[in-house]
Parts: C-alpha cells; sequence; structure tokens
C-alpha cells in the first residue's frame, strides 16, 4: 500500500541546468525528495536505480527524448501508477497530442508557476493513493473469487461423485440442467431399479449456492443406495424427507418430484411435493392431462405428518411424463413478464409429434426469454414408457459381491397385519441371499422373483384381489384404491417366506417358498404358460417361470414354491 | 515591451535564496554556448541541432522571465522542427541582439547579489 502523506519522490529530467535547477528548488521547497537526469536515456536509469513516485520529462532532450524515455519508464513501471508530467508549452499541439501516446499525464510549461506545480503533485499523489488501494482491492476480489470458484469446483466435484447422473443418458429420458444446477438448487436424479423399473426424482431446493447444494448430497446418497437394494419409493421418500427435516436450516427444503415407472405393468407412480404440475401426454390420442402436488415439499415435516400418497397412472408404450422446476413457468423476458403455465398449455395443445415435444417446449422457452444465456437456469425432464428390453443398456449395475459368505443356509420369515399394512420386506430378504458369494450379478433376476411372489401373495392370495380388474384404466385405478382399502382393514393375514440356498459346484440352487394367508386358486392354468403370457394377470408369473429352473403350486394354490438355479 | 520580468526575478530569488546567484551563472554560461551552437547548426544546416539548442534556450530565458528572448527562440526552434531554416538567419540576428540586452540585464543582477 502507498502511503500518500509520506515524502513524495520525484524525478526531474532536462538537459538545461538552470531549468533543473529552479525545478529542483521548488520540488524540495514543498518537502519532496528529488533525483535529477540530464537526459532521457539517464531518466530510464535513474528511474529503475531510484524508483521516484512522480516524474518530471522535458520533451526534448539528447541521447533520448522525452516521448521514448516516457514509454520506457510507462513500460518499467507495469501497473504501478507512475504520473508523468512533460514540461512543454501547452500551445504546441502537436506536440502534446505525442507526449499523451507516449503515456504523459499532464504538461506544464515554462516559465514554472510553483503553485501550480504544487497543486499537480498533490493531485497525482492522491490519485496514485486511490490507484494502489484500487489495485489493492482489486487484488483482494480475484483472490477471494478465485478461492470462492475453487471451492464451487471442489464442492460440485463431491457432488458429481455422489449424485452422479444415475441413468439420465437412458433411451427414453430427455433432460436440461445446468452443468452448474447444484449450485441453483435443481438436482435432477435417475437409476433403474433391480426390478427392472425406474426412479427419476427431481428436486428444487430453495435459495442458491452452496446451501442450495448441501441438502442435495443426502438427497442423492440416499436416493440412490436405497434404489439399488430394492427399496420402494415411499421408503426413500421418507428417508429423503426426514433426513432433510433434520440437517437443514427451516428456511431451506426442497420442492420435489419422483416417479417410480414399471415397464412391466405399463404404469407409474407419482409423488409430487411443492413443484409445479406435471404433465402426462398420451402420444395416441395427443391428450394431456395435469398432475398436482398434493404434498408438501421434501425436509418440511417430520416423518410423522409427512404424506406419501402416490398418485398412480396407467401409462402406454410412447407415453410421456414431463416434470419441470418453476425454472421454466419464471423465466423472464427482456420485459420481465414470466413465461408461465398458459404457454406451456399451448406448447401441448400444439404438438404434432410426441417425439418433438421435448424441443418445442425448450425452443418456446428460449425463444421466450430472448437470451439463450440464461436458458441455463431451466431445468425439466422427459420419461417416455417404453419396453423395458428398450433400456437394456442401462440396467442397474451391482457392485462386485465377496469371496467368501453363507452358501448353504435356510430361513422363515412371516410377516404379519401391522407388517403387511406398512412394510416392505423385500429389501431385507434380497440383503440375506445376497450375502452369498458370486450371487451378486443375479440381485435384479431375485428381487423381481420375489417382488412377484410377494405383491401375488400380498394382492391375490391375503387380500384377495381379482388381477382381472386391472384390465381397463377404470378398474386399474379401483384395483389400486380396493388394494389400499383392504389392507388398511386387514385381520388376520400372513405371508411366510421360506428361503434356503444350496451350493453347487459353479453355483447353487436358491429355494425361494411363499405361503399366504388366502384360500388359494386355480393354478391349473398356469400348467399352460403360452396361454396366459398374455393376460393383464399372467405377466408376473410367466416372468417367474422364465427365470427359474422350476415353478409349483402347492395346497391349494396358496403356497408357491420357486427353485431359481444360477451358475457364476 | 520589457526584456526581462523583474517581477519573476525576484520571485525567483526568493524560491532560489542562496543559489540565485549560481542559477544566473548558470544561465549566463548555458545560453552563451546555446547561442554559438545554433549559429553553427544554421551554419551547418542542421536543422534538428537548431530545434535542440533554441528549445533549451527558450525554456531557460522563459524561466528567468527574458518573455522575449523566449519567443525569438520558440521561432527558432519551430523553424528546425519543420526543417525550414531559409528565414533563420535573419531571425537568429534579432534573436542575438535581443540576448544582447538580456545578458546585460542578468550580469547586472548578478553584481547586484
Amino acid at each position: 500500500m502507498i502511503d500518500e502523506s509520506g515524502p513524495v519522490k520525484v524525478l526531474i529530467a532536462d538537459d538545461n541546468d538552470a531549468d533543473r535547477m529552479i525545478l529542483n528548488a521548488i520540488v524540495q521547497k514543498q518537502g519532496h525528495l528529488v533525483v535529477m537526469a540530464r537526459d532521457g536515456a539517464e531518466a530510464v536509469d535513474k528511474f529503475e536505480s531510484e524508483r521516484p513516485h512522480i516524474v518530471l520529462l522535458d520533451v526534448l532532450m539528447p541521447k533520448m527524448d522525452g516521448y521514448e524515455a516516457a514509454r520506457r519508464i510507462k513500460e518499467i513501471a507495469g501497473e504501478e501508477l507512475v504520473p508523468i508530467i512533460f514540461l512543454t508549452s501547452i500551445k504546441d499541439v502537436h506536440a502534446l497530442a505525442e507526449c499523451l501516446d507516449a503515456g504523459g499525464d499532464d504538461f506544464m510549461s515554462k516559465p514554472y508557476n510553483r503553485v501550480i506545480l504544487e497543486a499537480k503533485l498533490k493531485a497525482f499523489n492522491r490519485m496514485r493513493g486511490m490507484h494502489a488501494t484500487l489495485q489493492h482491492q482489486r487484488d483482494q476480489i480475484a483472490i477471494h473469487n478465485e478461492h470462492l470458484v475453487h471451492e464451487q469446483e471442489v464442492a460440485k466435484a463431491v457432488f458429481d461423485n455422489v449424485a452422479h447422473l444415475g441413468c439420465l443418458n437412458a433411451k427414453n429420458i430427455k433432460y436440461l440442467l445446468s452443468p452448474l444446477a447444484v449450485f441453483n438448487g435443481d438436482v435432477l436424479l435417475a437409476t433403474r431399479k433391480p426390478s427392472g423399473g425406474m426412479y427419476v426424482l427431481l428436486g428444487d431446493f430453495t435459495g442458491h449456492g452452496l446451501p442450495a447444494a448441501i441438502g442435495a448430497m443426502p438427497m442423492a446418497e440416499i436416493f440412490y443406495g436405497m434404489a439399488i437394494k430394492g427399496f420402494s419409493m415411499r421408503d426413500i421418500l421418507r428417508e429423503i424427507n426426514q433426513k432433510l427435516k433434520n440437517i437443514l436450516p427451516v428456511s431451506v427444503f426442497c420442492c420435489a418430484c419422483m416417479v417410480d415407472m414399471d415397464f412391466r405393468k405399463n404404469m407409474i407412480k407419482v409423488w409430487l411435493g411443492g413443484l409445479p404440475d406435471c404433465f402426462l401426454y398420451r402420444a395416441e390420442s395427443k391428450e394431456f392431462i395435469s398432475i398436482g402436488s398434493r404434498n408438501l415439499p421434501l425436509g418440511v415435516l417430520d416423518n410423522d405428518f409427512f404424506k406419501d400418497d402416490m398418485q398412480i397412472f396407467e401409462m402406454t408404450a410412447n407415453d410421456r411424463l414431463y416434470i419441470w422446476s418453476d425454472g421454466i413457468h419464471e423465466a423472464c423476458n427482456v420485459n420481465q413478464e414470466m413465461y408461465g403455465e398458459e404457454r406451456l398449455v399451448e406448447v401441448f395443445r400444439q404438438a404434432e409429434k410426441a417425439d418433438d415435444l421435448f424441443d418445442s417446449i425448450k425452443n418456446s422457452v428460449t425463444e421466450f426469454i430472448g437470451n439463450t444465456e440464461r436458458s441455463d437456469d431451466i431445468t425439466m425432464v422427459e420419461v417416455k414408457m417404453v419396453e423395458e428390453e428398450y433400456l437394456k443398456d442401462t440396467a442397474l449395475i451391482f457392485p462386485s459381491s465377496k469371496s467368501d459368505g453363507p452358501t448353504d443356509w435356510a430361513v422363515s420369515y412371516e410377516l404379519r397385519d401391522d407388517t403387511l399394512k406398512t412394510c416392505n420386506p423385500l429389501p431385507l430378504l434380497l440383503h440375506i441371499i445376497m450375502e452369498v458369494p458370486g450371487l451378486h450379478p443375479f440381485s435384479g433376476e431375485v428381487y423381481t422373483i420375489l417382488a412377484e411372489l410377494y405383491s401375488n401373495a400380498l394382492e391375490h392370495g391375503v387380500i384377495n384381489l381379482k388381477s382381472e380388474m386391472k384390465s381397463t384404466p377404470l378398474g386399474f385405478a379401483k384395483y389400486y384404491s380396493e388394494r389400499s382399502r383392504l389392507l388398511r382393514e386387514l385381520k388376520n393375514g400372513f405371508v411366510r417366506f421360506h428361503l434356503s440356498h444350496k451350493p453347487s459346484v459353479d453355483g447353487g440352487n436358491l429355494i425361494i417358498r411363499v405361503e399366504d394367508s388366502g384360500p388359494g386358486f386355480g393354478y391349473d392354468k398356469f400348467d399352460n404358460p403360452e396361454k396366459s403370457l398374455n393376460a393383464y394377470c399372467g405377466r408376473g408369473i410367466a416372468l417367474i417361470q422364465e427365470l427359474c429352473k422350476s415353478l409349483q403350486f402347492v395346497g391349494a394354490g396358496n403356497i408357491v414354491e420357486v427353485d431359481f438355479e444360477w451358475k457364476q | 515591451m520589457t526584456h526581462v520580468d523583474i517581477e519573476m526575478l525576484t520571485e525567483l530569488k526568493e524560491l532560489m535564496e542562496d543559489e540565485f546567484k549560481n542559477l544566473l551563472q548558470t544561465y549566463l554560461d548555458d545560453s552563451e554556448k546555446h547561442v554559438i551552437q545554433i549559429q553553427s547548426a544554421i551554419n551547418a544546416g542542421d536543422a534538428n541541432d537548431v530545434r535542440g539548442s533554441a528549445h533549451s534556450l527558450k525554456g531557460s530565458s522563459g524561466n528567468l522571465g527574458a518573455t522575449q528572448l523566449a519567443e525569438f527562440c520558440r521561432q527558432l526552434e519551430f523553424m528546425g522542427r519543420d526543417n525550414e531554416l531559409s528565414a533563420a538567419q535573419s531571425t537568429y540576428d534579432t534573436m542575438l541582439e535581443e540576448y544582447q540586452i538580456v545578458k546585460k540585464i542578468i550580469s547586472g543582477e548578478l553584481m547586484k547579489s
């Protein structure tokens, strides 16, 4: 920092001895230090060795003229402000222009006036002080900014490891997400499920910057961690909600939408809390329905009060679901008007081809705001209903398994009324089974088998619902409301799992036996699986038959036993 | 028109204090040299030298209050700058006349102090 109150060192460069004497006297009388030079070359040398603060330069000097000396001095001074006052007549316009070109800051003509020179020295000294302060502050800002950017980069790198893109690259997903979205509070996560389905979660945290990004980390970790273990959407949402509620300050929460896509049953479950309405677009009829938020955002209520009601929709192949943060609705044009939902609805009305809809929305918003840079703030995802086979590129990859563990064992597990009403036993059972060394690569199949057997036992056994109900969209909805009601009223129901595993030379046999409290059913029809393959209700059983070495019904049909044979 | 502004000279005396005599002597020595240099530069047709010496004499003369002399020097300096020396000799002669007067006055001052 420059102390502008201290003595100022002034370089006087003039080849005329008498003039130099006069200037020297004036400057010294003002209490400044003087360094003198007789020509331009000496002036540059003296500047380098003495580092004066202000330079008084004659224009015409032997060896090197004042212009050249000024250029060199400015070059040596670099970022430091060294005012140069040319000693020349201000009547000579050519000379003045040349002085300015050479970096001169001011002029003074002979005869020298003490008062004017004093005023000039004072003013330039003050300017030096301000310049130094400015540069110091600029450097501070640059350092702080660099620090901030570095912190954000580290945070982003950590976040990217935790909240990787999951299966957002799947062929049925299109999305818009700024590369730095985590710092505007938006999170987009997607993963395949062990059962072959898919979870998509779009979150919009309140606030910006690091505070908004902080909640995204546990959210992503829970999402991916629980999804791979086979937890239901309800369990995942509750876990995220409680976690966010515990760790975030009251003013920070997360508006979110989570979707559970079932590509086998062609249905989706949607949970929406605080985000704008999602749109479900029917490719065939070109109709669309809007799905409204029925819940508070994540991280607001304790789990005791948290509502995990799902909205269930049937979705045929090529239908699409659109989820977005309020970035689209609130995107402003130059006149500060918001894009709003009406324009969005209009895009859907005008849509000709489902395949173009995503780009139409994007273009419409971009065109509206008229500035492509700001469209970075928009987060949106389109998920398409497809055949599961279509997504085999993005099937879930399980971590490699341990080399030793239990191979020869059996376990029984009975679930009774309260458990059946509220709990999902599958993650626990899958966890036990996956302790078998080498079995990990088959966890998708095993999960599918367990899930199908369990839902059959619960829905068609314990509460005795008829799956034929689901063959129409209306019945579909009725089926799920009946399911909830019957489960609520359940008495003396049970589902018993009996699992046993026997090792073989290069794999093993996993026997899964599931018994339920229901009356059983006519299982003869499954002797001919071809016949039932096309039936809505028979899908699960057909799938299990494909995956297992054998499947048999026992007793009244309320017991089913499968043998899953696996080889490494 | 006065040849030397006495008021300016008095101010200079106050400013320079003990150095005032030294300043006047330096001026007399320097100006003598410059006057000779200008003449030889004109003779040699060296416009650049005319310009340099006239510039130097102009500055110091102006500082001592010899305004008229400074003006003749300025004319010579510009002739040198513009490389147009045809009228230089006649301007030089006028300048020399003025210089002799200024020299007398300054010398007188030097004797006084």
